[in-house]
Order: C-alpha cells, then sequence, then structure tokens
C-alpha cells in the first residue's frame, strides 16, 4: 500500500511541525521513544514482561533455578547474567522497559533458605530432595510441594507465617531497589497459583504503589478466584491500587472464562461486574502455548493453529476441555453477557507473558536457553523429548511472549495504568509495535497524516476503549491501526481485525485481512489472501526478510455492522515465517527437527479489544442465550 | 554382614542430602578436633561428644531462625539429632559411602568452592583498593554517551528496486536543505518512529532501531546527512545534530557498584588460583574411551 503522503499533507505537515515551538514537543507526535524528559500525552510503547518466576518460587527452585530476582531484573535491564543451571552467560539482545516478578505467593522465597544447612528448612525432606544435585530429586520435591498444594496446606516445616512475612518483606524490598522511575519500572507482584485437579486457573496479582500489601494470597487461603477478588477488594480498601491477571485459560479444562461461578452457580451481573473490576487483563501467550482460540472454536481461522498446549498440567497427557477455556470466545461471550446481564465479566485487555520459571525473560526465538530450570537448559535436553513428571516434554513449549503497554512515561504508575486502561497488546515474542484506534468519522487516509496519532486520540478511542456513542449519521465504526514490526525479527505479513457480536443467542466471529504486505491480491471468488510465502531456510535455521512489508496501515470500515449487536473489535498482527527455537537448536546440534514439530512459526501481536455497545433502545433482547445459558457441569470441586 | 533391612536404610542415608551436608560438617570438625590441642573428641571412635559450646550454638540458630530459645523438649530434639547424625555418619564414612558417590563428590567440591568464596566475601576491601579498581575499570563505570538525531525513511516496500536509487534523490534533496533538517520530514516516507530523537543512549536507540543502526550512528559525524544507513526496517538517512561524549562518574557515585565488582573479581582470581594450586599437585591423565573416540574435540578439553 503506498504510505507516500502527498505533496499537500507534507506541506502542512511541515507547517504543523514548524508551528510546534520546542524540539521535545515535535518529539511527541508518534512514538517518541524514551528519555525525552517529559511525559508524552500521545503515550510512548514500553516494552515488558508481566510473568516470570525466579528461584523463590518453590517449582523453580525444585529444578534447580537459583538465580535470584536480581538476576531477573538485571537480565531484563540488559545485563549479562550468570546461568545457575549451566554457568553459561545470558543476556538478552533487546531490554525491557519494565519487569514484573510473579513468584508463586505459595511458599515464595522459602525455597532458597534449604540452602542454608543451618536453617531447619534445610532438614525438612523437601530441603533435602530439592538441594540432592540429583534433577531426580527435585522431581520428588516438585511432587511434594505440588502435593501439599493442591491439598491447600503448607508442607511441614514451611508453615511459619512469619517466614512467609518476611521473605515477601525482602521480596518487595528488592523489586523498590530496581524500580528506576523514567529508565526502568518494577511493579510488586505475585502469583495466585489455583489449580484444582490439575485445572489451571492461575493468576497473576499486581501493585501500583511502592509498600505493596503486607501479605499475599495463596492457594493456601483459596482456591476460588472470588475469594482472591475479595483479598484484591481489601487491598485496595488499604490503599494498596491492584488488579489480577489470569493465565493459561487454554489448560483450564473449560473453567477459566465460563458462564458459571467457582461454586457452579450461573453468573449474575454483580458477579460479572466483580470479575472485570478485579482482572482487567487477561494473558494470551506465554510459554505453556496461547490462549487466543483453538482452532476447533475458530474452524474458519487459518492461523488458529499456533503454538498448541492443550494437556492439562501435571496430568500426565488429559486434554483439556476447549470451551470456556480461550480468550477469543471469553471476549465474544462477553458481549453477549453484557447483551443478556447488563454487564460483561470478561472485559479484558490482553498482555503476554513468559512463566518462565529461571529468572530470565528470554522472548528472542534465537537466543532461548529454555524456560524450565534443569529440564530443558541446553539443546540436547530441548530436543530429547524426555517428559518430566512436573510438565510436558520441553519441545511443546515456546518461548515467553512480550507485553507493549502505551504510557505517557516510563514509571511504576504509568505502567500499572496503562494495562489498567487495557491499552495494552502481547506479541509471542518479537516487539512489535502496534497502534488500533476505533471511531466513528476517521478520514480514509487518516494514517497518512503526520498527526495521524493526535487525531485518533482526539476523534476516537485507543485500544481497550469502548467506541463512543454511535452518532446518528454514522454508517459503521472504523478502525485505524499500524504497525510496526520489530527490527531484529521478520516482516510483516499482514494485519487483521477480528470481531466477535452475539447474534440470536449464539456467538459470532468473523476475521478480516485489513492490511498486507507485498501488494498480494485476494482471491476474486474466495476473498482468501494468499499465502505470503516462506523464505526459512531449515537446514541453516535462517530466513530472509525479502517478503513482507516493514510497517503495515490502515483505515478499516466494518462492512457488516448492525448497529443492534454487542460487538468486539481485536488486532491480531501476523510475521512473515520465522524459525521456531527448535529449529535453531536443531541447527546447533546438527540434527533434524524432531517429527511434529513446526520448522518455522508466524509470530504474531493481539490487541486489547475495541467494544461496541448499542444504545438499548435498538436491541431486542432475547429470553435465551443458548451460548451463555446452556448448563455446564461445576467443577469437580 | 549387613541384612537386607540396613542395608536397604544404608541406601536411604547415602542418599540423603542431609548426610552429605554432616559428612562434610562432620569432616571439617573431626580435623579440627584432630589437630587441636585438646583433641579429648576425636580421642575415641566409640565416643560422641555434644560439648557445651555445641549447644550453646544450637541455642543461637534456634533463636536466630524463630525468634526464641528452643523450649526444653526442642532441645532434647536437638541434641537426640546431634548424636543421631554423628552416629549415622561416622558408620558412613567407616563403611566408605563417601567415595564413588557422584551426589558425594559434587556436594564436596561445591562446599569448598563456596568456602573460598567466603573467604573473598569477608574481606572488606580497603579505600586504595576500590579507588585503584575504579581507576583501572573507568570504562565500566561511565554514564552513556548520548546522541540526539533526525532520521528520514525510505520505505522499501514503496520503492522496492528503485530503492536505493531513490534513497540517493532523497539524500540529495536533504544535503539541500538549509537549515538542514527543515522540512526533512516531508521528504521520507511515512514511518511510525519519530524523525526526532534527541539525547538518547545507544541502547535507546537500538530497542527503536535495532542494534546494528545504533552503533553505527555512533560512528556518524555530527552536522551532516549521512547515508544510506540500514536498519531492520529499511533505509534511513540520518542527521547527527549534536553528541554528549559518555561522562566519567564520581568515585562516590558508584562506590557501592566498585565493591560488588571489587568482590566479583576477588572471587574470580581466587577461586582460579585455588584451583590452579591444587591441580599443581596432580598428574591428569585422560585415557581414551574404548572406542578410541572422543565425543568432543579431543582430550585437552
Amino acid at each position: 500500500m503506498n504510505l507516500l503522503p502527498t505533496p499537500s499533507l507534507a506541506t502542512a505537515a511541515v507547517l504543523v511541525a514548524l508551528a510546534l515551538a520546542s524540539p521535545a514537543a515535535a518529539d511527541s507526535v508518534g512514538e517518541p521513544g524514551r528519555g525525552s524528559g517529559e511525559p508524552n500525552p500521545l503515550n510512548n510503547v514500553y516494552f515488558g514482561e508481566q510473568h516470570l518466576h525466579t528461584a523463590n518460587s518453590p517449582d523453580a527452585f525444585a529444578m534447580g533455578v537459583r538465580n535470584t530476582p536480581d538476576d531477573a531484573y538485571d537480565f531484563c535491564k540488559g545485563k549479562p547474567v550468570k546461568k545457575s543451571t549451566t554457568g553459561q552467560t545470558v543476556q538478552k539482545r533487546v531490554p525491557y522497559d519494565w519487569c514484573a516478578i510473579t513468584d508463586h505467593a505459595y511458599l515464595m522465597g522459602l525455597l532458597p533458605q534449604t540452602l542454608d544447612p543451618d536453617n531447619p528448612l534445610s532438614k525438612t525432606e523437601i530441603g533435602k530432595l530439592a538441594n540432592s544435585g540429583d534433577p531426580a530429586d527435585g522431581n520428588k520435591a516438585f511432587g511434594l510441594i505440588a502435593r501439599a498444594g493442591l491439598a491447600g496446606r503448607s508442607p511441614e516445616g514451611f508453615d511459619d507465617p512469619k517466614l512467609l512475612r518476611s521473605a515477601w518483606d525482602r521480596h518487595k524490598e528488592i523489586t523498590n531497589k530496581h524500580n528506576d522511575p523514567g529508565t526502568f519500572t518494577t511493579l510488586i507482584a505475585f502469583e495466585w497459583t489455583s489449580i484444582p485437579f490439575g485445572q489451571n486457573l492461575h493468576r497473576n496479582v499486581f501493585f501500583r504503589d511502592d509498600e505493596g500489601p503486607d501479605v499475599t494470597f495463596s492457594t493456601v487461603d483459596s482456591d476460588n478466584a472470588e475469594d482472591l477478588w475479595t483479598y484484591l477488594e481489601a487491598q485496595r480498601k488499604k490503599g494498596h491500587e491492584t488488579f489480577a491477571i489470569p493465565h493459561n485459560g487454554n489448560v483450564s479444562n473449560s473453567l477459566m472464562y465460563n458462564p458459571n461461578t467457582s461454586y457452579g452457580e450461573p453468573i449474575d451481573k454483580k458477579w460479572a461486574q466483580r470479575r472485570a473490576l478485579n482482572e482487567v487483563a487477561t494473558e494470551i501467550v506465554q510459554t505453556k502455548g496461547q490462549s487466543d482460540t483453538h482452532p476447533a472454536l475458530s474452524p474458519h481461522d487459518e492461523f488458529a493453529d499456533f503454538e498448541l498446549y492443550t494437556h492439562l498440567i501435571g496430568s500426565g497427557g488429559v486434554l483439556g476441555k476447549i470451551d470456556f477455556s480461550y480468550v477469543r470466545q471469553a471476549l465474544i461471550n462477553g458481549v453477549g453477557f453484557q447483551e443478556y446481564l447488563g454487564a460483561n465479566p470478561f472485559k479484558f485487555g490482553i498482555v503476554a507473558g513468559g512463566d518462565s520459571h529461571t529468572g530470565f525473560a528470554v522472548n528472542e526465538e534465537d537466543n532461548y536457553t529454555g524456560v524450565h530450570g534443569n529440564t530443558d537448559d541446553t539443546p540436547e535436553r530441548r530436543l530429547s523429548g524426555f517428559v518430566p513428571t512436573a510438565g510436558e516434554a520441553a519441545l511443546t513449549f515456546g518461548t515467553p511472549g512480550a507485553t507493549g503497554v502505551w504510557a505517557p512515561e516510563n514509571t511504576r504508575e504509568a505502567i500499572f495504568d496503562g494495562i489498567k486502561r487495557k491499552e495494552s497488546f502481547g506479541t509471542s515474542g518479537p516487539l512489535i509495535r502496534l497502534r488500533f484506534f476505533g471511531g466513528w468519522d476517521f478520514d480514509d487516509d487518516l494514517v497518512e497524516d503526520d498527526d495521524f496519532v493526535a487525531q485518533a486520540y482526539e476523534s476516537g478511542v485507543p485500544m481497550g476503549g469502548d467506541l463512543r456513542p454511535k452518532p446518528k449519521r454514522a454508517k459503521a465504526p472504523t478502525f485505524a491501526v499500524w504497525a510496526l514490526k520489530d527490527p531484529a525479527s521478520g516482516n510483516l505479513d499482514r494485519v487483521q481485525i477480528i470481531k466477535g457480536w452475539f447474534q440470536r443467542g449464539f456467538a459470532r466471529e468473523r476475521v478480516y485481512d485489513v492490511a498486507w504486505s507485498d501488494g498480494r491480491k485476494p482471491d476474486p471468488k474466495t476473498g482468501k489472501l494468499p499465502p505470503v510465502g516462506n523464505t526459512v531456510d531449515v537446514e541453516n535455521a535462517s530466513y530472509r526478510n525479502s517478503i513482507g512489508d516493514s510497517q503495515l496501515a490502515a483505515v478499516w470500515t466494518d462492512p457488516d455492522f448492525d448497529p443492534s449487536q454487542h460487538a468486539v473489535y481485536y488486532v491480531r498482527v501476523l510475521e512473515i515465517p520465522t524459525p521456531r527455537w527448535s529449529t535453531y537448536d536443531a541447527k546447533a546440534l546438527g540434527r533434524p527437527i524432531p517429527e511434529g514439530l513446526p520448522a518455522a512459526i508466524q509470530e504474531r501481536a493481539w490487541s486489547s479489544p475495541i467494544w461496541y455497545t448499542p444504545d438499548p433502545k435498538l436491541v431486542k433482547k432475547l429470553d435465551f442465550y443458548p451460548g451463555l445459558q446452556q448448563v455446564v457441569p461445576g467443577s469437580p470441586r | 554382614m549387613t541384612t537386607p533391612d540396613t542395608s536397604r536404610l544404608l541406601t536411604t542415608v547415602v542418599r540423603n542430602p542431609l548426610v552429605h551436608f554432616l559428612l562434610l560438617g562432620a569432616a571439617i570438625y573431626g580435623l579440627h578436633a584432630w589437630l587441636g590441642p585438646d583433641g579429648e573428641e576425636g580421642s575415641s571412635q566409640s565416643r560422641i561428644v555434644v560439648s557445651a559450646g555445641d549447644i550453646e550454638s544450637m541455642r543461637a540458630l534456634w533463636q536466630k531462625r524463630w525468634n526464641r530459645p528452643p523450649t526444653a523438649a526442642e532441645e532434647a530434639g536437638l541434641i537426640r539429632d546431634r548424636v543421631r547424625e554423628t552416629v549415622l555418619y561416622r558408620e558412613a564414612l567407616a563403611m566408605g559411602l563417601d567415595e564413588d558417590d557422584v551426589i558425594v563428590r559434587r556436594r564436596l567440591a561445591q562446599k569448598l568452592e563456596f568456602l573460598v568464596q567466603d573467604l573473598v566475601e569477608s574481606i572488606e576491601p580497603g579505600e586504595d583498593e576500590l579507588r585503584a579498581h575504579f581507576e583501572s575499570h573507568r570504562a565500566d563505570y561511565r554514564e552513556p554517551g548520548r546522541t540526539t538525531i533526525t532520521q528520514i525513511f525510505v520505505d522499501p516496500d514503496l520503492h522496492e528496486d528503485d530503492t536505493f536509487a531513490h534513497a540517493e534523490r532523497v539524500g540529495r534533496a536533504l544535503r539541500a536543505l538549509d537549515p538542514p533538517t527543515e522540512g526533512a520530514a516531508a521528504l521520507g516516507d511515512r514511518f511510525l518512529l519519530q524523525d526526532y530523537y534527541p539525547d538518547r543512549t545507544e541502547q535507546e536507540l537500538a530497542k527503536l532501531f535495532g542494534s546494528e543502526f545504533a552503533r553505527a550512528v555512533e560512528g556518524l559525524e555530527t552536522g551532516s546527512w549521512r547515508g544510506p544507513q540500514l536498519s531492520g526496517y529499511g533505509v534511513h538517512w540520518v542527521y547527527v545534530h549534536a553528541r554528549t561524549p559518555p561522562r566519567d562518574l564520581d568515585f562516590e557515585v558508584v562506590r557501592s557498584e566498585v565493591a560488588r565488582d571489587w568482590q566479583d573479581a576477588r572471587r574470580e582470581e581466587a577461586n582460579a588460583r585455588y584451583y590452579e594450586k591444587l591441580l599443581a599437585r596432580y598428574e591428569i591423565v585422560v585415557e581414551p574411551p574404548a572406542d578410541g573416540k572422543y565425543a568432543s574435540k579431543g582430550p585437552e578439553e
């Protein structure tokens, strides 16, 4: 597509630029990067990791990890760090702007204390096993920890609340030490690791202030999300602004985005409001697969089959139920609930993460060193196909994802607020920059204007927002999207807008290609865009950016808009195919790629959605919503 | 001699890392007792003495961990544990269970390394030493330089085969501008990033344009349009307005960082020296494997 400005527009742009008095002002038109000193009202993108474990997580420790939160923050900042399980020095190519360590609240920081032979914890069975140096013993320790956790208690010897409290204080202290406003942000956080019967209901919990809560909340306290919300609401009352972000709906066995409460009751308006208030975002991809959608849920989405991770954690190979386990279905059911109940429980933004249990947010595919301690820290181990009892074979795991947050400056408050505002997006790893706005009267050539971003904020809403009320004359909403590739990764294949809505009580979805590379023409009969091609040289684990574009932009109007239907829109950006981490490993070992693995993947980014809520007068409410009111057997608890 | 039951027990014991800790602790303790002036405790293999000093240190550890002294019952338990461990430990040693056990070997080696490291950690560097370290590693304690640039983008997806020819034309037009960056934006293609970036470090530019581009910008002269410069996006022209060179920081500002680095350096040195010294006592023979082939490049590895 032609992005070259017409001469008249260009001239106008120069005049605008000249009219702006100071260079700093000129710098704040689009995506001005960092360090200009002043907050940018049009927001900069800050990339970071919001889901990371260190040796302070008991499972990571049992897998031989000894890297500390200090190491983890240093790694995110781009410093070289020695990896404890192998002794190798690891370093990010492109540093992150922010990082949150989300060690499990359960036994947080206690296992490292078993290293001290004078500490009574070292005399516990778990302490002995975890420090034997034998991975098999580590696995046993992990089993003991997991068993106690599943039973909702601390293992013997680990149950003194004073121990947990002082470890948490220490964690907050280290997190605050690494927070450097304007340069590098850290957030006080922890993970609530609810996993009843192997069904993953995990949520990470984040705080806006420097003080943080006195105590964390773990599965020993409760494994019901409703109780976690009560904790969050109590913390807010104490002045600790907070939210939770669920992850791995894909292995929740249909519980994560279920239309029933944890107690098996159909959700009501109050429940929906509570969930939306307390869970402002959801994690769409991480090392244990993507939770965007499953091919069975989105049979017409040709890109749905990406980094699927389908077995329930620690189940020994039980496939999780698909329904209510994926983000896209939840977003669409959410607008259904908006119509049916008058509140949307699944009104969340999008983030991505690693969930790496090493201390290292290794989002770069060709710089991957594993995510589970001593089980996958060398290419040999990763490709061996060996299945540690704690999970799946390393082959099934993907590289960590990355989160971009649009914020006026790089501070703890601004990053927190950006996620809370849902002005965030997730990627499968590459640092793709993505702008997405929705409005009613965007010009067709809005993205060609030099002050595109300023205009879009002025006349529309950014990702994470609600479309303003429809003006009478407006026929359909328009969306402006701009994606810029990661300069160190593959070019872009296409930008898609995914629309979900409810029709006669049923959820509907459609994927629209809105911008694509290389001047391809959609098939005149099917409307389908031909594939971008594939330059991956499998044997050499390389690719060429001779296909795809550096940037893609479009203004798109919904061609199927019905003003009486609740709807939700979000963007998916696809890169051209590039080698998967396993392809780099296979090359390093001079081996063929293990059977069943794709040699190349199309990395991607997902925006937070923009919602349309019709004027209630237009909506003809139904008596029955089959997709929402179907009886789902309650959870087995 | 051993019944199946005791042999199972011993297997459990030898796999037990706690025993490994104790093996080591007791080895040091035993050595000390044997070498020390009053060899009473070590004088008899069949005698185990829990001294008043031992009990004191157990109490102190308990106090440190639980913020209260042990109760009488707890203290009795501690003493019982100590005796039991010592009995098992001595029997295990006597039976040679410490030999040829991969875990015991690794554990002991690690422990020795830790001991050497502990020695380094307990040395407080003197002011002079720190300053000397600071002086000899000044480059590590520098505030990075900053560069102010204007960049103009030529999009290869728009110009395809004509990209470089077009870039040359853009370059000529840019050089004709006066003042040099006024109106420059209009000559480039649309780009999501800014044209103008003031006071950016190389790392910050790398986050925006990739590390190769950022490195290249470091080498560009100021005050003129330079290019065509490649990035992961395409082709750029770059005008460097000004550069703030890296700035040496005062010693006081980076003192704690210097102290940490000094200790890291000493630790690595001490480890290497220590190992060299130990290694010198040994003759190393690596026999070729049965099939005569090394998996790695050669024995020197």
